[in-house]
């Protein structure tokens, strides 16, 4: 036995789909592509799978059908990662032996870019709260016509450039990094050259935010199969460990914290640490969430890569960040560039890199540790994954 | 006209508090202190929740130049900000600045609150209001919402 459960699990498979903007695929059709893929590449058949975990579209039961198999429900006592609770779930599940074989998955598809639906007749009115305490402040926001993440994260975005001198050209960096690597990825969907004088003439959306600090909205699925330690001898591909994990219950939502622009990665990101020896310091590659370019910036901080306020001149020119830098960043694109697959393409990238199997991006230097982040504003979840 | 998107129990006061032209929000006895969003009990304590008449002058803490139409209806640009009440140190509520141009609106500046009518479909009948901050030219009454840490 490990000190924590997840260490005593492992990433055995991972699998994507086709991944492009309108792509008329249905969620399952997606959805099949990945877990179908992950589930070969853990040298497992459907039959072996214990339990699914996803949220929103696609749901387990949908797919466990299509897969003809009939798994265990499966509840975990660890839900405040956001994105990455499931993908959590399935590790403490199994460093529990409560499962031995967990497929997880989240299938996106684009959605459209206003927040009124057209009301069919009789259809029923939807819950007036959102029940969650971390979303308790958002109707505050929405009757100040702030609809979008995008405004509500501007704001935190903005605060940072005040207190910490946090400039447009250092956001910049990270969407043009994104971009460079998007360029070597086949599946990103953006991956034509992209300037910095692109990235500050883009129209803007909600300052300081511009169109290209925004993530790409795209369809697609990822998969993994999160499986006992124990199987990963017999699994044909090297098998990828939970070295920690963290998430945060996102005290202060998105306006009120106290340490504010921080977010709820500040916690997640402590009790990461607090579940392992091993140190910021030692991390070869990161692959953190970048809805926004800020939240990147964010996680850097939240994470320790650097000190508060510092993720500006950290990333400020793009070299650290870089495929040959100390601390390679978004290998794959990023949401920026290779598409909007809410947390799931960082982790797929992260098994990949790990694998050294990432193709024409793979990072040369030696990689044994990589950090994964999901999230902003309340929710936020984060994995060190180790070879 | 404004939309309220949700009124209940415990924010009634709040979106009714523009009637009288004076902005309330609730306020713990126990400890003395405002809080915000509404909640059915202190967060601190637990303890009974009212509400209490707060100054409605304060500081743009953060905010945003919103430039995406997001409703049809909507015109942009429009500006979102997190206004830090004179009240009391991180008492801060999401609202527009209006009365200026969005280009003109900065961290530090001094705000005033004025009330917009407003509808929700909630509340049909309801007298309610959506606070927004105008410039204002009054003191530096804030500390916290415009320094520099």
């Amino acid at each position: 036995m490990s000190s924590y459960p997840e260490q005593d699990a492992i990433i055995s498979g991972i699998g994507i789909s086709d991944i492009g903007r309108k792509t008329r695929t249905s969620g399952i059709d997606l959805t099949m592509q990945s877990v179908r893929a992950a589930i070969a590449d853990a040298g497992l058949e459907p039959t072996d799978i214990d339990a699914i975990l996803t949220l929103g579209d696609t749901p387990a039961d949908e797919t466990a059908r299509h897969l003809g198999i009939e798994p265990e429900k499966l509840g975990g006592p660890y839900g405040d990662a956001g994105l990455l609770a499931p993908v959590q779930q399935a590790a403490v599940a199994v460093g529990e032996q409560r499962a031995r074989h967990v497929l997880v998955y989240r299938t996106v598809q684009m959605m459209g870019g206003t927040v009124d639906r057209p009301k069919r007749s009789g259809e029923k009115p939807r819950p007036r709260r959102d029940p969650r305490p971390v979303m308790s402040d958002v109707p505050y926001l929405l009757a100040a016509d702030a609809y979008s993440a995008a405004n509500w994260l501007a704001m935190h975005c903005r605060r940072h450039m005040y207190e910490y001198g946090t400039t447009r050209e250092q956001l910049g960096a990270i969407a043009l990094n994104a971009r460079t690597n998007a360029a070597l990825n086949p599946a990103a969907v953006f991956r034509d050259a992209m300037t910095m004088d692109d990235y500050l003439g883009a129209r803007a959306v909600s300052t300081p935010f511009g169109l290209l600090d925004c993530d790409v909205p795209v369809d697609g699925s990822i998969a993994v199969v999160v499986s006992h330690r124990d199987h990963g001898s017999e699994a044909p591909n090297p098998a990828i460990r939970f070295a920690a994990i963290g998430g945060a219950s996102g005290v202060g939502g998105w306006t009120q914290r106290p340490d504010y622009p921080k977010m709820a990665a500040t916690e997640a990101a402590s009790t990461l640490w607090s579940r392992t020896d091993l140190t910021p310091a030692d991390v070869d590659i990161a692959e953190l969430y970048d809805g926004f370019t800020f939240l990147t910036l964010a996680w850097l901080e939240a994470l320790g890569f650097c000190g508060d306020g510092e993720g500006g001149p950290f990333v400020e020119g793009g070299i650290r960040i870089g495929r040959d830098g100390e601390l390679p960043l978004n290998t794959y694109g990023g949401q920026l560039s290779a598409g909007r697959m809410h947390g799931y393409w960082v982790l797929h990238e992260a098994c990949l890199q790990l694998r050294r199997e990432a193709g024409d991006r793979q990072v040369a230097k030696p990689l044994d540790v990589a950090a994964v982040s999901v999230g902003g504003g309340p929710i936020a979840g984060c994995l060190l994954l180790t070879r | 006209m404004r939309n309220i998107p949700s009124v209940v129990d415990n924010d009634r006061a709040y979106w009714a508090s523009g009637a009288d032209g004076l902005l309330r929000l609730p306020f713990c006895a126990a400890c003395d202190r405002w809080f915000f969003p509404p909640a059915g009990t202190c967060p601190s304590c637990s303890g009974e929740v009212g509400f209490r008449d707060t100054s409605g002058t304060g500081t743009v803490f953060t905010y945003t130049v919103n430039v995406q139409r997001y409703k049809p209806d909507l015109p942009t640009p429009y500006v979102v900000a997190l206004i830090e009440l004179d009240d009391q140190s991180g008492l801060r509520i999401p609202a527009n600045v209006v009365g200026c141009e969005p280009d003109d609106v900065k961290i530090g500046m001094r705000v005033e609150v004025s009330f917009e009518p407003a509808t929700s479909r909630d509340e049909p009948d309801g007298e309610l209001f959506v606070p927004v901050f105008t410039p204002s030219d009054s003191g530096t009454g804030a500390e916290s919402g415009g320094d520099r840490r």
